[in-house]
């Protein structure tokens, strides 16, 4: 990618720690030791089952939470590690200028007492405190033209409830572009809705890609949906990146076997022809456990489900290693039979 | 392999004549399901898509005789012999889990919070079953836990938080087969699903079905998911079955403008970037449209489409089709 770097994660690791017992506390590794370039620009897709950890990537580059360890650099600025109270509160409304946040449930994650228009205009006042009213309801207008809420006139004055999740998602979009990001970041923006309405989504962000210059970072399970906007991907498993690199080639031929459990696990009809799925049709492995293992423990995070592990892949873990295709991935075999 | 009983296709086992189903509510009455009819034979496995208010869960729940007030149903539910409609609370309450299963929407959040897997399971059990055979309980839940793939000891024991949204969608699977039913509905039963476990449970369904000779209604938005198990489909929109036929038939020659629009917004992995979708969003169901109801949304809309409800005419070999396309 030849666009500058608008932010960059580095090694960037999230441990939650869960009360299992009256005393006992186990640590949830959710993200372990993530590095993560985006560009100006860019769709990232941040591809992986519940549980890989992919949203809780998410919200620790939106600032939304802080690192265990590593950091995130919105271009010179860190707000990786913790600082202090006060230099805390600068620093989220820092990140949240750079990163905007869309969540996946469009029925929730609006204030149900609030007409679209105020919802709306809050942000921008709060983003905006010189502009004068006149400026911020015009804004508010050009907001929901911009995301494709038409007629405006009729659109600004509804509440939530009387919109379609569709409706909805579009005015969430609206509120994180309101503040003004360089980047936004959609967690399963189109999962809870009807497979007619997402392509009209998947639309609206490659627009403000294109239109606005916007990066985003777009978190999803479908690797279909992931396909169609964005250029660049990244697969999680367990908290670690497992295979990362040009959608397309990956997904044409994906080499790390967890990237091939979930493409091979598509309905066919989206499969189409072309795609090259190794093992489709094999029956998963048994190991579903999501749980992350105790520490200390160094073999490939992939082990318990991989169809075709070797013995070293239980002594060791496999660094993501660079392949001529551009992509890199994390796994002792891959790549040695098509080289 | 036991061998199947040769069923002639008039021996349906489920057949629906003009079923509609409506809401009163302060804006008038609303039409979830218009004068829908089909029939479901032994071992067939039926899917019933369309967008979310498209009448698909009325039409469920009129199935199983779940609906309440304000809703009014009218029209026919043949089961066997009997017209569920007309059946009264204790018949149903024999009929149901016994020989008609419903797996609801969302059902993996319907398991009690508070109430260990192996006391919900029982419940239903202990209804059904005659005293003498009380002392299989233990063992049904484990066959059908089986069945689905789970751990019996693990999970029996378990409260539903400590289990996954998958393992949780198999324990109500493994409650909807326990007692051997003739037909099970389920409704979007792998959407708040990931893709990987969204395909061991279709696979499942479909194994299940092999296995025990189910015959399957299943409901989804998503026609990709359908089209992996299911043979006959039955398209809705607006409360109306607006295209039907054989799965393979449809999605190869989709005729519905609609349907059209649901093949051509699956998003695919090769070829052109690009998703299609249908423009605008489903109608009111209290203001329906007048003529045909997805004239507002359509580009091959017709003046008569404004003014008259196309009715289903065949199209081919078990395949009709309401548009006036195809007059």
């Amino acid at each position: 990618m030849d666009e500058p770097l608008v932010l960059k994660a580095e090694k960037v690791t999230k441990h939650f720690e869960a009360k299992t017992g009256l005393l006992k506390r186990t640590v949830i590794r959710a993200v372990e030791s993530v590095d993560l370039e985006l560009h100006k620009g860019e769709i990232l897709a941040l591809v992986g089952e519940s549980g890989s950890g992919k949203t809780t990537l998410g919200r620790v580059i939106a600032g939304m939470y802080s690192s265990t360890d590593g950091g995130v650099s919105y271009f010179e600025t860190d707000t990786g590690n913790a600082p202090s109270l006060q230099e805390k509160s600068t620093k989220r409304r820092f990140a949240a200028q750079q990163v905007q946040y869309v969540f996946q449930d469009p029925f929730s994650s609006l204030p149900p007492h609030k007409k679209i228009k105020s919802s709306i205009y809050e942000v921008l006042k709060l983003y905006r405190p010189k502009a004068d009213a006149k400026g911020l309801e015009d804004e508010t207008k050009k907001l929901l033209e911009l995301v494709g809420l038409t007629p405006v006139e009729q659109m600004k004055e509804k509440f939530p409830h009387e919109l379609s999740g569709g409706q909805r998602q579009r005015v969430s979009f609206a509120r994180a572009l309101a503040v003004r990001p360089k980047v936004l970041i959609a967690d399963e923006p189109v999962s809870m809705l009807d497979v007619s309405i997402r392509a009209g989504i998947l639309e609206l962000m490659k627009r403000l890609r294109d239109g606005e210059g916007l990066s985003i970072i777009y978190i999803t399970h479908d690797i279909t949906t992931a396909r169609v906007i964005s250029d660049t991907i990244y697969v999680l498993y367990r908290g670690r990146v497992v295979e990362k690199g040009p959608i397309d080639t990956v997904v044409q031929k994906p080499l790390h076997p967890y990237t091939v459990t979930l493409i091979s696990s598509l309905p066919g009809l989206t499969l189409g022809s072309g795609v090259h799925v190794p093992g489709r049709g094999a029956p998963a492995a048994k190991d579903r456990s999501l749980r992350s293992e105790p520490p200390g423990i160094d073999h490939c995070v992939f082990y318990g489900r991989c169809p075709i592990a070797i013995e070293l892949c239980a002594r060791e873990r496999p660094a993501l290693r660079g392949l001529a295709d551009g992509r890199e991935v994390a796994c002792f075999l891959a790549g040695s039979e098509t080289t | 392999m036991i061998p199947t009983l040769e069923v002639s296709p008039v021996d349906s086992l489920l057949v629906v004549s003009d079923l509609s189903v409506g809401y009163v509510t302060k804006n008038g009455l609303l039409r979830a399901v218009n004068e829908v009819s089909f029939k479901v034979s032994p071992g067939d496995v039926t899917g019933i898509v369309g967008e979310s208010g498209s009448g698909k869960t009325s039409l469920a729940n009129a199935l199983l005789a779940l609906l309440r007030p304000p809703a009014i149903s009218k029209g026919r539910v043949s089961f066997g012999e009997r017209n569920i409609l007309s059946l009264n609370d204790d018949e149903l309450r024999k009929l149901r889990w016994k020989e008609l299963s419903y797996i609801p929407q969302g059902s993996m959040n319907s398991l009690n919070p508070v109430m260990r897997i192996k006391d919900q399971f029982s419940g239903i059990l202990q209804t059904h079953l005659d005293q003498a055979e009380r002392d299989r309980i233990r063992r049904v839940m484990e066959d059908s836990l089986s069945k689905v793939g789970l751990d019996a000891h693990n999970v029996l024991d378990a409260y539903p938080h400590e289990l996954s949204g998958g393992m949780k969608q198999r324990v109500i699977i493994a409650m909807a087969i326990s007692l051997g039913p003739k037909l099970i509905v389920a409704d979007e039963p792998t959407t708040a699903l990931d893709v990987v476990t969204q395909k061991d449970i279709m696979t499942m369904l479909a194994e299940l079905k092999k296995q025990m000779g189910l015959t399957l209604i299943l409901i989804s938005h998503d026609i990709s998911i359908l089209a992996e198990i299911c043979n006959y489909l039955l398209v809705m929109y607006a409360g109306r079955v607006v295209e039907r036929g054989r799965s393979e038939d449809i999605l190869n020659s989709p005729k519905h403008p609609y349907t059209s629009g649901l093949v051509a917004s699956i998003p695919r992995l090769t070829g052109e970037k690009r998703v299609a979708g249908i423009p605008g969003e489903p109608p009111d169901l209290v203001t329906l449209p007048t003529g045909c109801a997805f004239h507002p949304r359509c580009k091959y809309r017709m003046t008569a489409c404004v003014s008259q409800v196309p009715s289903s005419v065949s199209v081919g070999d078990e395949r009709e089709v309401a548009c006036l396309l195809y007059r």
